[in-house]
């Protein structure tokens, strides 16, 4: 079925699903800054028992969670590999030719793991799986909304926003349907060098441009025909509060973060050198 | 001033083609009342779309009278707020379901008209649930959009026209890209808000057994009024019909052919049952003479 990670609220009735927006991204961005900032076997630790009790939370099946790591998947590799024979250490473990390994290197290249998992992980539960994309939208709107006084579009951007986590599901389904019927007519898209591929790529693009702006004067139109006039004088169906759980959670990962920091200077263990 | 709910007197539209005017609609003349329900068929370009846009102020006509809702459309010096208010009385459903929802949350999309309207959030929620109640989507309110069936998107689409509350649903093909389990979901929500909100329907299709359920039917032909009547009157004109470029439905069809070799039948029937069951009498009638 769809295999788009963008935007796939899953309805549940959890605590993290009661946070409010706003904090939920300010959270996600806490909790991001966390995963950068642990440095050894300890904090590290303690990013995988937070990112755990967040999935305990969430109450989001498990294989859905999964899902969001699998677009990083290549990332995670790649980062992993790197680390694992650029570092240099004392423990040599392995050398052959101009390759080493040394210990430090599997663990650089576990923690750059574990730091890749949480953040995609803990960012999904946070805002993605746990908030739908107006809620989100309409947060980044009001988060934004200082901007204003320097005459920035934040509603329109906001707007652009909504728009996209809507139609991007539909666009790569709609692409999916064009390369099966241009596959049909024999166009192989995995042969030939990279301009063979790239020029192979222009029988898709065309009809997906075609019919994007297709839809976006048709969606334009129906969006007039429902009285949008811009962000002036519009109401929101919900409005959101700032409630005493928020305020409970900004404290709890404030407190995360100062231990994260305390775990990194006084925790034992492996330091990762950068 | 006119009297009725849509006045439309020797209406002209066209369109610039490479500065060459090209007339779509050529002198329109109708009268819909409040409450009715109105089926408009014609042929692909015979200018449905341009009459539906007219109607909804999206299109500004070049010549005649225009009255929507008591807003005088032909008014060449219309300002923006009378057609922001004209719109709040008028909803418009389109063809494709996938291009009119703005949010990917069913009952946030629907929310979408009154928040433009800037109705208060205590009673958008209000206005929401009902909607989504009135389309029969209630279940549904916190699904994705994409996960839903042709046929409860163009319902979602109806409910955010409803959480607006107008008073005039104009369908612009809007079973066209539907299969037919979906194309009866959505007939039987018109036609419940046509029954039981009083809501006027125009509804554009060129689908025979869903104009026949209309209380009237409009047919255009190369941008002029073929024929006007209610369904009996308009389906027993097969000839009128072929000339618009249209299906005649298989039930007239088969009784002008029965007619026509001498068997007399009486009536018009408009769905299958009613033509089983007026052949099956004369067939009897013949047995028992
Ligand atoms: N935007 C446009 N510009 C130029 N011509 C148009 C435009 N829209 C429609 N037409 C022409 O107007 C005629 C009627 O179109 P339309 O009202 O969409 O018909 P229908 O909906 O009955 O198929 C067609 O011949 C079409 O080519
Ligand atoms: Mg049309």
């Amino acid at each position: 079925m769809k295999t788009v990670s963008l935007g796939q609220y899953y309805p549940a009735a959890s605590p993290l699903h009661r946070l409010d927006a706003r904090m939920k991204v300010c959270l996600s961005i806490l909790f991001i800054v966390c995963t950068f900032l642990a440095k050894n076997i300890c904090a590290f630790a303690a990013l995988v028992a937070a990112m755990l009790i967040l999935v305990a939370l969430s109450r989001i099946p498990l294989r859905l969670i999964l899902r969001a790591v699998r677009p990083v998947l290549f990332i995670m590799v790649f980062t992993a590999v790197v680390n694992l024979f650029v570092t240099k250490g004392e423990n040599l473990l392995f050398s052959w030719w101009k390759l080493q390994i040394f210990r430090e290197g599997i663990y650089n290249a576990s923690f750059m793991l574990v730091r890749i998992i949480t953040l995609v992980v803990g960012s999904s539960l946070l805002l993605t799986y746990t908030t739908t994309p107006i809620q989100l939208t309409d947060a980044i709107e009001s988060l934004l909304s200082p901007l204003r006084v320097f005459r920035l579009p934040v509603h329109e951007f906001a707007m652009m926003m909504t728009i996209a986590l809507r139609f991007i599901p539909l666009l790569s389904e709609e692409t999916a349907k064009i390369m099966n019927a241009q596959r049909a007519r024999g166009v192989d898209f995995s042969v030939g060098g990279p301009v063979r591929r790239v020029q192979s790529l222009v029988p898709i693009l065309i009809p997906l441009f075609v019919s994007s702006f297709r839809r976006a004067d048709e969606l334009a139109t129906a969006m007039e025909c429902r009285c949008y006039r811009g962000g002036k004088g519009r109401t929101k169906m919900t409005i959101p509060h700032l409630h005493a759980r928020d305020g409970v959670a900004l404290v709890l990962l404030l407190l995360f973060g100062t231990g994260i920091v305390l775990l990194n200077r006084y925790g034992y263990g492996y330091t990762m050198t950068r | 001033m006119s009297e009725s709910f849509i006045h439309v007197k020797d209406l002209v539209a066209a369109y610039e083609e490479n500065g060459v005017n090209v007339p779509v609609l050529r002198g329109i003349s109708l009268d819909i009342e409040k409450g009715e329900y109105v089926a408009v068929l014609g042929h692909n370009g015979s200018g449905k779309s341009t009459l539906a846009k007219l109607l909804n102020g999206i299109l500004a006509p070049d010549a005649g009278e225009l009255f929507v809702a008591g807003h005088d459309l032909s008014n060449p010096e219309i300002d923006e707020d009378e057609i922001y208010a004209l719109r709040r009385e008028v909803g418009m459903v389109f063809q494709n379901p996938d291009n009119q929802l703005v949010a990917t949350i069913v009952e946030e999309d629907v929310a979408f008209g009154p928040e433009n309207l800037g109705v208060p959030s205590a009673e958008i929620r209000e206005r929401v649930d009902r909607a989504l109640a009135l389309v029969g989507m209630s279940d549904y309110a916190a699904a994705d959009t994409n996960c839903l069936s042709g046929g409860q998107k163009q319902r979602v689409a109806i409910a955010g026209l409803i959480a607006m509350s107008p008073s005039l649903m104009i369908c612009d093909e809007a079973t066209a890209m539907l299969d037919p389990i979906g194309r009866r979901e959505v007939i039987e929500t018109l036609e419940n808000l046509n029954r039981d909100q009083g809501v006027t329907v125009v509804m554009i299709t060129h689908y025979m057994n869903e104009a026949a359920r209309a209380d009237r039917v409009i047919v255009l032909d190369d941008g002029k009024i073929l024929a006007d009547g209610t369904p009996r009157e308009i389906f027993s004109q097969p000839e009128m019909l072929r000339a618009a470029g249209l299906d005649v439905p298989q039930c007239t069809a088969l009784t002008h052919a029965l007619r026509a070799r001498g068997i007399d039948l009486p009536g018009e029937p408009l769905s299958e049952e009613e033509c089983a069951e007026i052949v099956c009498r004369a067939w009897r009638e013949r047995w028992t003479k």
